[in-house]
């Protein structure tokens, strides 16, 4: 894939760095890469699955059918993600070896947790925590980015600073992992975040506008990364369509078939 | 071996060891805490720590927690492997981490971390402090209104499943229980109101919030049954129905990587099967009805404290303890760890297996037989199981022959060693040709048997018991010795179990901190500072750190420096001053004398309060020693005091009072400090010795190193109190010899016979037993024994031939034999001569042996002077005896003046009038008041005439004077001789009139089930108008319920009749608290 460069650079102890490609090229990669992404990550049969044993619990589950016979709409954030998966899975040699579909990153959600969790490189493997944001906002950096609550800025600094929530990740990964065959990659990566040896990625998704590297950069310093503890990356992928248009085009391929 | 993925990581953090130490580092926070807020008086203040500190703190947390998950499966495979031994240390390390650090800052970071604090804490085997945590802190969870937070259903439903698995964390009564069932109910009703909107707004196409849900709706339905179980023990299949639906939530929380919810159901499914296993349904499931009924019994709505669990150290030792293959057991486990509910098991065990046999409960001191007869009794009474105390006078009455005798008239018989030495020395327990099995022997306090006499009449009863009833089992519980193992080889050496919970050795009821507290400043301006003492204990090592604490800042006071550090019980009174503001506490002083001195110091302090319980005990106290005793006085400020020269019957109320909070401290003496059974959160040592009598002499002893733990074991109960202070009052800032003492080690448990020879050898006597008896009484129990014995055994050779056998039931040649040969043949040798000696002996010597508990040396010299105690059946009957200024008297207390055994205090002209005169007020029913007043006039001071004149009666002249009688009588041949039965039932219960100090024998009735000595007599007519004499019940039974049934106006009538100045009614009321009853 092909993915041009529209801007790099690294400040204060961060990477920083923007992309972009073709209007054909996106839907190609939506309408196959993303699209069976997001095939993979329906939970529907999961759910399914989980409905069928609830049977002694005494708890209702008309509702929780009608979620699995009227199939919800897909979100837009939830394209983001899935889009963010794969260009790390892509780009950047991130691997996923479980079932991924994270928490909902909307401010009602319990359990709040970064989006990403994965492993990169298998030879020296490495963990990944990772945050994803979508956004069709004009202003630059776009608020999901610098405002509020739940903007990047402070999820990424949560996640730089706040070893409770790394832990927790690590602590699920560990049992995840255990008495599987990734376990010695586990072990290996387990060994090299004692090292301070992990990646932060913060990814934006930005559609239907320009490349800004202020976009990012603006909130480097307001992260504070400290250069020996882990490396962090801020990554935004500048799409040619509108956040609303994600979802009907994963369909596309389809429509063009 | 497979490698763990931590393995790396605590490899590099320095292994477990580093981890302790800052877990260590975590609970010296939590000590100064609570000292800080002591200092504050502030109950919420909190320590500001470093964050270098909190840094430290938390990588330490995460990786014990990332351990225990590492090892969870290993654990989930066998809890008791050594990666679940393991899991459990790390699992207690996070606890005491999570239980400084700062909970979080919204509400919902607090519930998780609630959720995960008391999740790591069961897993340790923290669960009573984590229910202590839960009790002692806010509450966490927020209430919820499902109208107000529905549109945030998910969070809703997790508030409400934290609350009820908190709940059941806890549970405290079944209040908690039933919270449970409702939150979970609550969210059933509420489900299909506030999902559907929750769900279209946030259910997007990979239905994390859907799936969440459904993870949400099988913990809440694990938690409730969780719940359920805990209270009922039903339904059976908990363990896996529970682990089940935990299993599905956790399947639904990783199928859409809902990662903090995940690993919450991790902690809260392993904390929910440990806390099933722990249960008593659980934990005692093989068992049979009479085990249900107990446990259902145990966890009743009507209980304060409801158990719904058993401890670490109960689950270790219980399997075997049930284990009826044991013979002997002895049970090492710290105080106020639950032996006594082991017992309880273990006596049911035996009444089920046995239907007719009989148990014995034996407890060190006379106060503890009440104290443990009322526990029993409200523990196994709804069993149907009966229970009576023995009264520790040596001589049988009628009552109790009645008792023994009677068909199925008891099941437990609580009572002293010497007690039941004498039952079952003369014979009397057996029942007309059908004898009734002794099922169970227990020893409680059992490293007692190194003490002394006392504890030499353990031994020697038990040896007894051991040779003559071979089906008969013991259990003897213990603090922690070094050689349990000997005890209990000793008694079996093949079917025997010493158990030493290796599991949970280093479990403690509560964390404790010792310390020395001292003044510092100059002038009037001073402070009172601690300075932690550093015990190298290997289990249950208290708090310390090197920093000395303020607790009670400089300030102006009254009193100067120099004259509050001017004696040890002036810095306890500022100590226990400073330490009212928490809880309750016991301070130690060396004698009643130093008791009255410090608690009318400490009262000084404190205002002055009322209550209707406070006024209850002060007129009873008033009614027997006038209005004047200091003791009314010191409670109206909440100060109690606690020692020999107190009631029985008095002490009991004080004892009440405490429980019930209405006093804030008690002075009190080392025995009875011992004996104390209610929770106490301080425990300040204004000395650290205890008066030790020889003979007539005192000499000044230190607290031996198992009875000092014992003391300082009370600091903290298990219900109350995370932090347990014993600190030593010091006029000094630094004091090496304290430092030093509580770090003597434990010495292993010898028997006091085996210290008595080695001590004779060492002096380089012969161990010629007739000679040591006669130069020294300690060796009467010993040649008792073996004049039993011979008498048993009927004829000399065998005798001989048995020798051997026969010295080896005791515990001290068991010992010997090991450690020191020479000497154990040198005992054999010297029994083989003592053996020839009682071949010599005229007929009928070794039975008086026997029923009189003298030494025949003692019966020999006893019988030359016949005719000073051979009194005509006229001259013994109480109405005679008791005459004031009868000769009869004088001469039988002269007679056992001389008596070596005895103890009975001489005085004016030696002859035995000064005791004889106290014995007629006494038994005739005056007053300590009056008795003292009359005896004790010399003493200028009331208090100090008061308490001498008490403690003469209720420490020397009832048992002595009770115990000489009966074996006078015994001498006399009274029991053959040709009277009229009512009057031989009178002349019975001489020895028993003495013990209670009344004159009649329905007086005698009413005094052995605790009714007051001045209502007494009056009581005791008023039953016999109107017992039923057809029915045909042991006397004591019929009285128990005539009195249990009495209205208040029989009581009113009786003390009118008495002239009791003290309402009747109270009086009643009185009787109640002392029996255990409660008003």
């Amino acid at each position: 894939m092909t993915w041009k460069i529209e801007y790099t650079k690294t400040k204060d102890n961060i990477y920083v760095g923007g992309y972009s490609s073709t209007d054909a090229y996106c839907r190609m990669y939506f309408s196959s890469r993303v699209s069976s992404k997001i095939a993979e990550s329906d939970g529907t049969e999961h759910l399914k699955a989980h409905l069928t044993e609830m049977l002694n619990t005494g708890f209702d589950t008309s509702t929780l059918l009608l979620q699995v016979s009227e199939s919800p709409q897909i979100k837009d954030w939830e394209v983001g993600e899935a889009f963010a998966e794969v260009v790390l899975e892509d780009e950047h040699e991130v691997m996923f070896p479980w079932e991924t579909g994270w928490d909902k990153r909307s401010s009602k959600a319990s359990l709040p947790g970064p989006d990403i969790l994965g492993l990169q490189s298998k030879k020296k493997p490495r963990f990944v925590f990772g945050q994803v944001k979508s956004s069709s906002e004009k202003h630059v950096p776009p608020q999901v980015v610098n405002s509020g609550r739940d903007c990047l800025r402070e999820q990424m600094r949560q996640l730089c600073h706040s070893f409770a929530d790394r832990q927790q990740l690590l602590e699920w990964l560990l049992l995840r992992m255990k008495g599987t065959e990734w376990e010695p990659v586990f072990n290996e990566a387990l060994r090299r975040y004692a090292n301070k040896d992990y990646w932060l990625s913060g990814i934006l998704v930005s559609g239907g506008r320009s490349a800004n590297e202020k976009d990012l950069s603006s909130i480097c310093v307001g992260i504070g990364h400290e250069a020996d503890d882990g490396e962090i990356s801020l990554l935004a992928y500048y799409l040619p369509f509108e956040r609303s248009e994600w979802p009907k085009l994963l369909t596309d391929r389809k429509e063009t078939l | 071996m497979s490698a763990f993925s931590t393995d790396i990581l605590l490899e590099k953090a320095g292994g477990i060891d580093a981890l302790q130490d800052v877990a260590k580092q975590a609970k010296v926070v939590l000590a100064k805490t609570i000292l800080k807020r002591i200092a504050d008086h502030n109950d919420s203040t909190s320590l500001q720590l470093e964050p270098e500190q909190v840094r430290r703190l938390e990588d330490a947390l995460h990786l014990s927690e990332l351990r225990v998950l590492d090892l969870s499966r290993a654990w989930q495979r066998d809890s008791r492997s050594k990666e679940g031994l393991e899991l459990r240390k790390f699992a207690s390390i996070a606890f005491d981490i999570r239980r400084v650090l700062l909970m979080g800052e919204t509400e919902d970071e607090r519930v998780k971390n609630a959720i995960r604090l008391a999740a790591v804490g069961v897993l340790g085997d923290r669960s009573s402090d984590v229910r202590r945590w839960l009790n002692e802190n806010a509450w966490t969870v927020p209430e919820t209104d499902s109208k107000r937070d529905g549109a945030n259903w998910p969070r809703l439903v997790l508030f409400n499943v934290a609350n009820a698995f908190l709940r059941v964390v806890r549970k405290k009564d079944w209040g908690d229980l039933n919270e449970v069932a409702r939150a979970i109910n609550e969210l059933r009703k509420n489900q299909k109101q506030y999902e559907k909107d929750y769900l279209h707004q946030e259910n997007g196409i990979r239905q994390v919030a859907a799936i969440e849900l459904v993870a949400f709706y099988q913990l809440a339905r694990a938690v409730e049954m969780l719940g359920m179980f805990v209270g009922s023990g039903n339904p059976k299949t908990a363990l896996d129905d529970v682990d089940f639906h935990f299993s599905r939530a956790i399947k639904a929380a990783d199928s859409a990587g809902i990662v903090e919810l995940s690993l919450l159901l991790h902690w809260m499914n392993m904390a929910s099967v440990s806390m099933i296993r722990a249960t008593v349904w659980y934990q005692l499931a093989a068992y049979n009805s009479k085990m249900t009924d107990f446990k259902k019994a145990l966890t009743d709505e009507k209980q304060t404290h409801p158990m719904f669990e058993l401890l670490p150290p109960q689950r270790e030792a219980i399997q075997e303890v049930m284990h009826t293959g044991n013979r002997a057991v002895v049970v090492e486990m710290p105080t106020s760890s639950g032996k006594t509910l082991l017992a309880e098991f273990r006596i049911i065990q035996t009444k089920v297996n046995v239907v007719n046999a009989w148990v014995v409960y034996l407890v060190p001191t006379r106060a503890l037989v009440n104290q443990v007869t009322i526990r029993l009794r409200r523990d196994l009474e709804p069993l149907g199981i009966k229970i009576e105390q023995a009264t520790p006078a040596y001589e049988l009455d009628g009552l109790e022959e009645e008792l023994l005798t009677a068909q199925d008239s008891f099941d437990v018989l609580v009572t002293t060693p010497e007690k039941l030495d004498l039952l079952i020395r003369s014979d009397k327990t057996q029942r007309q040709g059908k004898e009734r099995p002794l099922g169970l022997v227990i020893l409680d306090e059992a490293h007692n048997i190194c003490d002394g006499e006392r504890g030499l009449r353990s031994e020697l009863v038990l040896s007894m018991i051991n040779r003559e009833s071979p089906d008969t089992h013991f259990l003897l519980l213990t603090p922690f010795v070094p050689n349990a193992h000997e005890l209990a080889t000793w008694l079996d050496s093949e079917r025997s179990k010493s158990i030493t919970p290796s599991l949970s050795i280093n479990w403690q009821p509560n964390d404790r901190l010792l310390a020395l507290v001292y003044p510092r400043g100059r002038g009037s301006v001073w402070s009172l500072e601690m300075k932690p003492l550093h015990v190298s204990r290997p289990q249950q090592t208290p708090i310390s750190f090197d920093e000395r604490i303020v607790i009670d800042k400089e300030r102006t006071r009254e009193e100067t420096f120099s004259k509050a550090k001017n004696s040890k019980i002036n810095v306890a009174v500022y100590a226990a001053e400073t330490l009212s503001r928490r809880g309750v506490s016991v301070v130690l002083a060396y004698s009643p004398a130093d008791c009255w001195k410090l608690a009318g110091k400490l009262a000084e302090k404190f205002p002055e309060k009322t209550s209707e319980k406070l006024s209850l005990v002060c007129d009873f106290a008033a009614s027997e020693y006038g209005d004047d005793f200091a003791l009314c006085d010191l409670l109206k400020k909440g100060v109690g005091v606690h020692h020999a020269g107190i009631s029985p019957e008095v002490r009991a109320l004080l004892e009440w009072l405490m429980e019930e909070g209405e006093m804030s401290t008690l002075v009190a003496t080392s025995t009875l400090a011992q004996g104390v059974n209610f929770p106490i959160s301080n425990v300040i040592l204004s000395t650290n010795s205890k008066p030790v009598k020889y003979g007539v002499n005192w000499s000044r002893e230190k607290l031996r190193t198992d009875e000092f733990w014992n003391i300082a074991g009370r600091a903290g109960r298990l219900f109350q109190e995370t932090l347990g202070l014993v600190v030593f009052a010091s006029q000094t800032a630094d004091d090496a010899e304290i430092e030093d003492y509580v770090n003597s080690n434990v010495i292993e448990l010898a028997s006091a016979l085996e210290h008595m020879i080695e001590e004779t050898v060492a002096k380089g006597w012969d161990l010629d037993l007739r000679r040591l008896v006669h130069n020294d009484s300690k060796w009467s129990g010993f040649v008792q024994y073996l004049a039993h014995s011979y008498r048993k055994i009927g004829d000399h050779e065998q005798f001989i031939t048995d020798t051997e056998k026969l010295l080896k039931r005791t515990y001290a040649y068991h010992r010997l034999r090991e450690h020191q040969p020479e000497m154990a043949e040198q005992l054999i040798e010297s029994t083989r001569i003592y053996a020839q000696q009682l071949s010599n002996l005229p007929a009928g010597v070794l039975t008086l042996v026997d029923s009189t508990g003298f030494s025949p040396e003692s019966i020999m010299d006893l019988l030359k002077d016949k005719s000073s105690f051979s009194l005509s059946a006229e001259n013994w009957s109480p109405s005679r005896l008791f005459q004031a200024g009868g000769e009869a008297m004088r001469g039988l207390v002269g007679t056992l003046l001389k008596i070596p055994e005895m103890s009975i205090p001489t005085a004016g002209s030696g002859d035995g009038k000064y005791v004889a005169d106290i014995l007629d007020m006494w038994v005739n029913g005056k007053t300590l008041r009056e008795i003292a007043n009359r005896h004790f006039a010399d003493v200028d001071d009331i208090q100090k005439r008061l308490t001498d004149c008490c403690r003469m009666i209720y420490q020397t002249l009832t048992h002595q004077g009770s115990w000489g009688f009966g074996a006078l009588q015994a001498m006399s041949g009274l029991v053959d001789a040709e009277i009229d039965a009512n009057d031989k039932d009178a002349i019975r219960f001489v020895p028993s009139m003495i013990y209670f100090g009344v004159p009649t024998v329905e007086a005698v009735l009413m005094r052995s089930l605790g009714v007051p000595r001045s209502v007494s007599v009056n009581l005791g007519e008023q039953f016999v108008k109107n017992d039923n004499a057809e029915e045909k019940l042991p006397r004591i039974q019929k009285a128990r319920s005539w009195l249990e049934n009495s209205s208040s106006e029989v009581w009113q009538s009786a003390a009118k009749q008495a002239g009791v100045k003290m309402n009747g009614k109270r009086l009643q009321q009185a009787w109640r608290i002392i029996t255990g009853k409660g008003i």
